[in-house]
């Protein structure tokens, strides 16, 4: 492997070198912070909008068939019983009152009817709220028990502890550190694909295969690229990962994360190493199997069909997660399991769940293992044989028949 | 005898059906410049291709210092292909120390020698221009100097002048050139016969994949018909057998190939027969119209 050092810090600090990567990499976090705020910012305006709309005064009529309104409520309000909805319609067309509610028989299965003022399609949802804001409160006031209420109303917890033998299990905290592993590969493919088929691609493009291959081994070469790569795409992850899991740490509730802590997660060992070890045996397969789509084919483009194929199948498990995750032991989930490009999604997702058994993942890794030989060096032939076939795709039984 | 650099032996090449090269041998010897010629698709690239690794041959043995050529450990090399490009989204001096370093050098060397050799070309200020935002007599100017870097003891140049300027051209002979007077070894794949005639001490002919001709360049000249005569005439010219025409460009000048005569019988039948001739230059017989000889007209515009 003479020179892959020398390609390695080629290839990496040329990237890391690039304004672009930066300001890319950094759109991500940014991107994620500037929605959590926005989302964060609408939900309380939202939610002060919506008490706001109900705690609005306003004068209406109403007409009760379900004999469920509270009339010292409604009065507390702004409210009147009428007998005639006609009336009560024409009391608002006459801007007598604000707005006229009709309450039916069956509220559960048939709508309030409201009329109102127009005061513009934002301000005038408010009389469907104040609609309910009554018969809700003429409803609790009926029940009396506050207990009972809040019952009804489903605020309810449950604190769970599931048992493994007579060891009690830590649940989704023990899930969560095996399942980053999970992110990360996802995050790979998304990020780095077009970086991994342009390994195989480079030098073809620039018409430069010839004189970088008199200089070093195809081997050598491909070897550092996909391991560049692999450094390049660490970085970006880090970028990306590290600012969501300050936020995480400063701002919990922010983020939707209240009460997360995270001396809370567990960390299984056996589960850190097998998820490891397939992202990185996975990261490999992908490399190899899109370095070879690259040096096959003349351009980015002619790639693109081939290249989706290995993307597509990578993200099979996706399509197929209920199977998996539900019935482990499926035909779908055991093809998932073994079959090369899908198994490093799958075997992750299971290892995290705790769904699978230690010598599945192990039997899974080395089909992946082997598969990622196997394409590593059918990159490498292709790489030397169709990198100068420079205006039109080279055909793999062509590539291999050579002796 | 001097020491062999690059040795063919019985080379074949097939690609699929086609044979390519059929049982190519020849040898290049340490210090000469070597030409090595033939048409388009008579098997120039695939041979060199093959002598590098770049293609596996279906047959036969090629070797580099005794050895199949294998990438930094063969010796240092400079290799100009036909097809030629640089990493043009990277600095120039990236790309330069990137290169020498693959080659052997190290970072600091390859940075003091890239800079020096950016002054000689001129391109000092763009050092740290990305390539793609250079001319493209400029980026020819940067692939040679790539080329060179590591001072190759063999220097393989694939139609080395093919899209040049004249200013990298002479540039480009400046450095065979001074490769030369090194000692470096250099095989030079052109169509340029007057190069060829200037430069080469030996050449090949390949012609479908196997020599038509291998030699010193005068010999090969000699195989071909030796002493040629060029006349530049004022009168249209009769047909004799004492003579066969080699070349005719339609103004006057004409190369003539004596049929089992001498030269000066030649004018002498000339004169008599009327012909004004305004010149005659008896002189070995032109690569240029043996090129012709050996591939027809076709070739002689490739």
């Amino acid at each position: 492997m003479r020179n892959l050092k020398t390609v390695l810090e080629f290839e990496v600090s040329r990237t890391l070198k690039k304004p672009l990567f930066w300001i890319m990499s950094l759109l991500g976090p940014i991107g994620i912070g500037v929605v959590f705020a926005i989302s964060a910012l609408s939900s309380v305006s939202g939610a002060e909008a919506e008490q706001n709309q109900a705690n609005a005064e306003i004068s209406f009529e109403y007409l009760d068939h379900s004999g469920l309104v509270d009339r010292d409520i409604a009065r507390s309000m702004g409210g009147n019983a009428i007998a005639d909805p006609a009336a009560g319609v024409q009391h608002v067309q006459q801007g007598g009152v604000d707005a006229f509610f009709e309450y039916p028989a069956k509220p559960t299965e048939e709508p309030i009817k409201s009329a109102g003022t127009d005061v513009g399609v934002f301000d005038s949802m408010k009389y469907e709220s104040i609609a309910k804001m009554v018969l809700q409160l003429s409803v609790q006031k009926a029940l009396g028990d506050p207990e009972k209420i809040q019952i009804s109303l489903g605020y309810l917890s449950v604190e769970s502890v599931t048992y493994r033998g007579s060891e009690a299990s830590a649940g989704i905290w023990e899930v969560i550190p095996p399942a980053v592993f999970l992110v990360v590969f996802f995050l790979i493919i998304v990020l780095l694909g077009n970086k991994m088929l342009m390994v195989g691609m480079e030098e073809k493009e620039n018409r430069v295969t010839e004189m970088i291959l008199t200089t070093i081994n195809p081997t050598a070469l491909l070897a550092g690229k996909v391991i560049s790569t692999f450094i390049v795409g660490m970085v970006q992850i880090a970028v990306i990962v590290v600012p969501s899991v300050i936020a995480a740490i400063v701002f919990p509730s922010a983020l939707g994360l209240g009460g997360f802590q995270f001396s809370d997660l567990v960390w299984v060992p056996e589960r850190i190493v097998i998820g490891a070890v397939m992202l990185l045996a996975g990261f490999a397969l992908f490399a190899g199997a899109s370095a070879a789509v690259g040096a096959m084919m003349p351009t980015a483009q002619d790639a693109s069909g081939a290249f989706s194929v290995v993307m597509i199948t990578a993200m099979m498990p996706l399509w197929a997660l209920m199977a998996i995750v539900s019935t482990p032991d499926s035909l779908v989930s055991q093809f998932m399991t073994y079959f090369p490009m899908s198994a490093p999604i799958t075997v992750i997702l299971r290892n995290a769940l705790g769904i699978i058994e230690w010598w599945q993942a192990l039997l899974s890794i080395g089909i992946v293992a082997i598969s990622t030989a196997v394409a590593f060096a059918v990159a490498v032939r292709i790489f030397r044989y169709g990198s100068i076939s420079y205006s039109k795709a080279v055909s793999l039984k062509t590539v291999l028949s050579r002796q | 005898m001097s020491e062999t650099v690059v040795c063919v032996e019985d080379f074949r090449m097939r690609f699929g059906d086609l044979d390519v090269i059929k049982g190519l041998s020849f040898d290049v010897y340490q210090g000469e410049t070597f030409g090595l010629l033939g048409s388009n698709g008579s098997g120039k690239t695939t041979t060199i291709r093959a002598l590098l690794g770049i293609y596996q041959p279906s047959g036969g043995t090629l070797s580099v210092y005794g050895k199949p050529f294998e990438p930094g450990v063969s010796g240092a090399l400079g290799y100009l292909p036909e097809e030629r490009g640089l990493y043009k989204k990277e600095k120039v001096i990236d790309t330069m120390i990137y290169f020498g370093q693959l080659k052997g050098m190290t970072s600091a060397k390859a940075r003091s020698w890239s800079l020096d050799y950016l002054k000689r070309v001129e391109l000092d200020g763009k050092a740290n221009t990305r390539l793609d935002k250079l001319s493209g007599g400029q980026q020819q100017k940067v692939q040679l100097g790539v080329t060179i870097m590591n001072d190759p003891r063999l220097l393989i140049l694939d139609e080395p002048t093919k899209g040049f300027d004249p200013v990298n051209r002479r540039l480009l002979m400046d450095i065979i050139a001074e490769r030369h007077q090194a000692g470096a070894t250099i095989i030079m794949i052109t169509h340029q016969m007057d190069e060829v005639e200037r430069i080469c001490d030996r050449i090949l002919l390949l012609k479908d994949g196997v020599a038509r001709a291998y030699g010193k360049v005068t010999d090969v000249q000699d195989e071909f018909g030796g002493t040629t005569i060029k006349v530049r005439i004022g009168s249209q010219l009769p047909q004799s057998p004492s003579y066969r025409v080699i070349s005719d460009d339609g103004a006057g000048n004409i190369e003539l190939q004596p049929l089992g005569v001498q030269p000066d019988e030649i004018i002498a039948e000339l004169v008599q027969a009327g012909v004004r001739v305004q010149s005659f230059l008896p002189s070995r017989r032109s690569l240029d119209s043996i090129f012709v000889e050996v591939y027809g007209e076709a070739a002689q515009g490739e």
